[in-house]
């Protein structure tokens, strides 16, 4: 019997121990769980933010990579067309010289006619005049031979000299 | 009593549970496009013997190399300058976050 009311006796005073204990700690985990929840909270949002944010710097890269691509195949359009047109003209230089060449020609015999005319010419006046026009004529082929030497230059070597450093060069 | 003592105990553990804590999380990444991570091209290469309308072809294509270069440097350059206004935009509302936490204190 009396070990009965011993036995109650302690176990009432264990209760109310592990009762009085919980309630005076649950006052600082409560304030703990709530500046818990808080920086959890404050972490979700963080995470949104963060989630958000690489989504649209992935989306700006992928948008310039498109716009990069769009220019460098206007750019690679553009080069193959130059490299065309380059291609042509340096294989036209042979055809080019031979019109020049004809011009030429023309100017020599237009030139033998006015040296004619002006070694027949009467008068001192007249001699001047077909002179003139033979200067004109020397003038323009002038012009055309340094079109020819333009063009025939295309198919020369460059000299050593000036080409041994750059062929080095990588 | 010993049978006391375990269910008080028993009970007292089942008040102890676990909360998440936060972890760092990973930084942002700028991953740039393969493309524009390209190196530039070579030099045309220069034969003995070049001829001077070989010359013209040579510098034509170093040029058409140069613009593409170019083109993809300031592509890079114009990417690597969007992204960090990006980062400095989240990072703008973390320290926005952390200011109004603060305040909260």
């Amino acid at each position: 019997m009396l070990n009965n009311l011993r036995l109650i006796l302690a176990g009432a005073a264990a209760a109310a121990m592990f009762g009085g204990g919980y309630m005076f700690g649950a006052r600082k985990v409560d304030a703990l769980e709530a500046q818990i929840r808080a920086i959890k909270s404050a972490s979700d949002d963080t995470e949104a933010k963060r989630k958000k944010s690489q989504e649209d710097i992935s989306k700006m890269l992928k948008d310039k990579d498109a716009e990069y691509a769009k220019q460098a195949q206007q750019l690679r359009a553009k080069a193959d067309q130059r490299a065309k047109d380059l291609a042509a003209a340096l294989a036209g230089a042979n055809s080019r010289i031979e019109s020049l060449q004809a011009q030429v020609s023309g100017l020599d015999a237009r030139r033998a006619k006015l040296a004619a005319d002006r070694d027949a010419a009467p008068t001192a006046a007249e001699r001047k005049k077909f002179q003139d026009q033979i200067d004109a004529v020397d003038q323009e082929k002038k012009t055309l031979m340094t079109k020819v030497d333009a063009n025939a230059c295309l198919a020369l070597a460059v000299p050593e000299a000036v080409i041994g450093p750059q062929v080095q060069r990588r | 009593m010993k049978r006391i003592l375990l269910c008080l105990s028993s009970v007292a553990f089942s008040g102890c549970t676990t909360m998440v804590v936060p972890v760092v999380k990973e930084a942002q990444k700028c991953e740039m496009p393969a493309g524009m991570l390209a190196a530039c091209g070579d030099l045309a290469a220069i034969k003995q013997g070049i001829t001077f309308g070989e010359m013209i072809d040579v510098s034509s294509r170093d040029r058409d190399s140069l613009n593409a270069c170019a083109l993809r440097h300031k592509s890079l350059a114009d990417a690597i300058a969007a992204c960090n206004a990006g980062i400095e935009k989240y990072n703008a509302e973390i320290r926005e976050m952390n200011a109004r936490n603060a305040a909260n204190r």
